[in-house]
């Protein structure tokens, strides 16, 4: 189980995550929705360990990071290195060794090409794959459906409940609610960095209608379209 | 195209606030720095011009990449493009135009002006999607990257040592020794971002001794033609190769530990004056990279406690 405590973050003046308390337990896929700038990304690194915080997270099975897979929203990729030696950069960190990554290419990722050369979908099919290979026990996805194309979408919807039957913790942010409703056990709704309302799987309808009871007309208005 | 270049210029002057130093004095040093070191190239070397003249374009390249020319062209009318290109080269190569106008060298002054702007209207980086192969394909990174970036570098480097060898010159030999550990202290300038740092399982002292290890393993790798070449034909002066062999390898294991002294940040002004220092005197490389050891442990407990 991880525990989040009065987790709270600031940039200087500008607090983005105000006194968040949260457990996730294992075998449960969690889904977190908010606009954006509520504060998902942040808590997510915050739970990485790659932003300081205030408060207090605690993993009962040691420390977090080292079984962490974290999907970024952009994952980052150095020029010149090609797909395959990203995924043996991503092992070696946690000191898993495969004899060969064909075997294990799940999206029919072109390996033996640079990186940076990819499409925004195949970089972050990539991404998912390495932390998938690292084999960690608590994944969060920032957006992993995102410029993803529909079949790999289905893939990836497969691949998080196989992790969910694996007794993996994963926790996903997403804007596209179908793919939460699909996939998650909880949903928690982040709002200027509070988390406002915490719903089972049966009550999803009451997230969704929260987040689409936004007047548009008015905000399409202030363009003055012509 | 006037706001751009302002802007171009609060950037550098955000980015040096952020390393705690004052915009006016950077420019201030950076002027008596230039002026001595072009000053000092020109009295040592002969032929400096036309090394010289080739320094900017170096820093031409870092403003020719592709996907900044393609935002640039996407912004701009094609030829404010242009215009906007031309006066950035023209602002880089200046100081290099009037030192060599100083110097007297106007041929080659107005050759590098042609080649700013001849090289304003072309992207740098190729197209090509040719993957090079590496002897670093076991722990890639630092090296895979830097190798495939600078392997003209590299073959530059031992092209001269094999001349060195044509031509009797054991020191042109050991220059190209030389090159190849600044090639690889190049692999290490810049941070890379956290999460590349946070995927390690392990504690920052376990972190450094395998990136040490790696550097060294690979840094030799790059070396042993050079090292075998220089052995055989130069076996008399076994000592001296052993010399620049040892300092060569401290260079490398500075760059990486100068990485993370500051990390995520890039490395302040005074510690890369302390690597440039060591370059200059090498036995500080034995003071140098304990006081960066222990920088860089601090700095990563904070990532991977």
């Amino acid at each position: 189980m991880i525990k989040l405590e009065n987790l709270s973050k600031s940039y200087r003046r500008h607090q983005v995550l105000k006194s968040i308390n949260l457990e996730f337990t294992i075998g449960q896929v969690y889904g977190i929705v908010g606009k954006n700038g509520a504060g998902k990304t942040s808590l997510f690194r915050c739970m990485a360990g790659l932003e300081k915080h205030e408060g207090n997270i605690s993993y009962e099975k040691g420390i977090l990071k080292n079984t962490l897979g974290f999907l970024p929203t952009e994952p980052y990729f150095f020029s010149k290195i090609t797909g395959r030696e990203y995924l043996q950069l991503l092992c070696n960190a946690r000191n898993v060794f495969y004899k060969s990554f064909d075997d294990h290419n799940v999206f029919d990722l072109p390996l033996d090409q640079y990186a940076d050369t990819y499409s925004s979908g195949m970089k972050k099919k990539l991404a998912l794959t390495g932390i998938l290979l690292q084999k960690n026990q608590v994944f969060i996805l920032d957006e992993p459906f995102n410029g993803v194309d529909i079949e790999s979408n289905i893939l990836i919807k497969e691949i998080i409940a196989k992790l969910k039957e694996l007794n993996k913790i994963v926790i996903i942010s997403s804007h596209i609610f179908s793919t939460l409703n699909d996939s998650c056990d909880y949903l928690f709704l982040l709002e200027k960095g509070v988390v406002i309302e915490s719903v089972k799987r049966r009550e999803f309808y009451k997230i969704e209608q929260m987040l689409s009871g936004t007047s548009m007309s008015d905000r399409i208005g202030k363009l003055n379209l012509t | 195209m006037k706001f751009y270049i302002n802007l171009q210029l609060r950037i550098l002057n955000r980015q040096l606030v952020s390393l705690g130093i004052h915009p006016f004095l950077f420019y201030f040093f950076a002027v008596l720095v230039f002026f001595g070191v072009s000053s000092s190239l020109f009295r040592k070397y002969d032929f400096a011009e036309y090394v010289y003249a080739l320094l900017p374009v170096a820093l031409f390249s870092n403003l020719s990449t592709r996907q900044r020319n393609d935002f640039l062209k996407s912004i701009h009318t094609k030829m404010n493009f242009y215009k906007i290109r031309m006066v950035e080269n023209s602002l880089i190569s200046l100081p290099f135009f009037l030192f060599l106008l100083f110097k007297e060298m106007y041929l080659v002054a107005f050759l590098l002006l042609i080649l700013a702007n001849f090289l304003s209207v072309i992207n740098i980086e190729s197209k090509s999607r040719f993957v090079l192969p590496t002897p670093f394909y076991r722990y890639p990174f630092e090296f895979t990257v830097g190798f495939r970036k600078t392997y003209l570098m590299v073959l530059i480097a031992y092209a001269i040592c094999l001349i060195g060898i044509l031509v009797g010159n054991f020191f042109l030999s050991l220059l190209g020794l030389v090159i190849i550990f600044f090639t690889c202290y190049l692999f290490y300038a810049r941070p890379e971002p956290s999460f590349f740092v946070w995927i390690f399982s392990a504690a920052p002292k376990k972190f450094i001794r395998i990136k040490v290890q790696i550097a060294l393993v690979y840094t030799l790798l790059l070396c042993l033609p050079v090292i075998i070449a220089l052995n055989v034909f130069y076996i008399e002066n076994i000592h001296i190769i052993l010399l620049v062999l040892l300092f060569g390898l401290l260079l490398v294991i500075a760059s990486l530990l100068g990485k993370y002294t500051q990390y995520p940040s890039e490395m302040n002004l005074i510690q890369g004056m302390s690597i440039g220092l060591s370059i200059v005197f090498p036995p500080l490389f034995f003071i140098l990279i304990p006081i960066f050891y222990f920088q860089s442990i601090r700095r990563l407990n904070e990532i991977l406690k």
